[in-house]
């Protein structure tokens, strides 16, 4: 009982010393990072899309006309909204080409963007998220009801229609 | 004869519904979601088939009565009547699924421009083709007067065609057909259901107008008894 003891300590104390060893890794990083200043938000409308092998870059230009080129990281995550408020939500580097495809989407259709970014280097690329999230299904699911409801309607209608008109000929003939 | 006939009308319906059943598997799972407007895009697939089989179906009712006031031969009206009637449902279904589409992507059920005015006088016409047939007295004197409705009916369609690009407005170009602009571009899949979607709902036309034939022709039958029996 006492040996079981002993070993569970020695194991909490190898963990509060991993726990520290990994916060002292982190920590420099920390303070490196928030020495080079914080991370800046931009706002303004996708004027140019360009890639190159080695990275993606995006013009923004801002309502005062002033053009901002900021690179897309791997890490970049997108959150923009298509024309009918469905949003979508991914990092750059899962899909590149499909990304890329939404952001010139965004550019047509001249939408407002919001760039948080850390000199020059996006964290996050995201248009206004509608209010309305709403994917419009009821609309899609009441048009095919309404279809299929009227064309079977109308159909059983003349089934049966014709169903008693065979009969009532029969009975008139039998007459 | 007879139960040939209704074999075929049978094994139609039967055919045109396994032909349904796949035609809903690309639309709502094969075919990707359209990037801009999300899945309220398959409506589409709903909305340009059943505008197609309105027109469709006012053009056979124009040519049946063209070819009944020529031949005198009841069977063209009996497709006549057969076509206005199911041409009518395809109607509503064009005006009723345009709005629903319209709603979420315009902001609004109805703008009043050219395509969608036309498309409801198309409509109209339908309704007072199946009116004057419903209330005028029965007899050669309906069928012909009816029968003009028809041809005059027919003058909207090529109008609904070519609204689109005659009077740009929100409604979309045309994507298909002589008309076309060049410029509009689809994916592959998206052209492909939709196609599919054209040749499925042309096949559910032509099996309401086949069973509407087959029904008014008993019905004719029947007033022919009771004539022969006073």
């Amino acid at each position: 009982m006492e040996n079981k003891y002993f070993k569970t300590k020695n194991i909490s104390y190898i963990l509060l010393a991993l726990l520290f060893l990994i916060s002292f890794l982190l920590i420099p990083q920390k303070i490196y990072s928030d020495d080079d200043g914080e991370d800046e938000i931009i706002n303004g409308f996708i004027s140019a899309i360009e890639s190159t092998n080695e990275n993606t870059i995006l013009s923004i230009t801002d309502n005062n006309g002033v053009i901002y080129d900021i690179i897309i990281t791997s890490d970049t995550v997108l959150g923009l909204d298509n024309a009918v408020g469905e949003r979508w939500i991914d990092r750059f580097s899962n899909d590149i080409n499909e990304s890329i495809k939404r952001l010139n989407d965004q550019q047509n259709m001249l939408s407002p963007i919001t760039i948080l970014h850390h000199s020059k280097y996006a964290h996050s690329i995201t248009t206004k998220n509608s209010e309305n999230l709403k994917t419009n299904l009821n609309y899609l699911f009441i048009v095919f009801a309404l279809a299929w409801l009227s064309f079977f309607g109308y159909l059983i209608y003349l089934s049966r229609r014709l169903l008693n008109i065979k009969e009532e000929i029969k009975l008139l003939k039998s007459k | 004869m007879k139960i040939t006939k209704l074999n075929f009308i049978n094994i139609f319906i039967i055919f045109t519904g396994i032909i349904v059943v796949i035609d809903m598997w690309m639309i709502f799972v094969w075919v990707p979601t359209e990037i801009n407007q999300g899945a309220i895009q398959r409506i589409l697939y709903l909305h340009v088939p059943v505008a197609w089989g309105s027109m469709a179906a006012i053009c056979i009712v124009a040519f049946s009565s063209i070819m009944y006031l020529y031949k005198k031969a009841e069977k063209w009206d009996r497709i006549a009547l057969s076509a206005a009637e199911s041409g009518a449902i395809f109607g509503a279904m064009m005006l009723l699924s345009g709005m629903l589409w319209a709603r979420p992507v315009w902001g609004v059920f109805w703008t009043g421009e050219a395509k969608l005015t036309f498309s409801l006088i198309l409509f109209i016409l339908f309704i007072a083709y199946l009116m004057f047939r419903a209330y005028f007295p029965k007899g050669i004197q309906q069928k012909r007067i009816s029968a003009v409705i028809g041809i005059i009916g027919a003058i909207d369609t090529p109008i609904i065609y070519f609204a689109a690009n005659l009077w740009e407005r929100a409604h979309p170009p045309l994507i298909a057909g002589p008309a076309a602009t060049s410029d509009s571009f689809i994916s592959q899949n998206i052209i492909l259901t939709l196609l599919f979607s054209v040749v499925t709902f042309t096949l559910v036309l032509s099996s309401l107008i086949f069973l509407r034939y087959t029904l008014r022709k008993n019905e004719d039958e029947i007033d022919l008894i009771i004539i022969n029996k006073t």
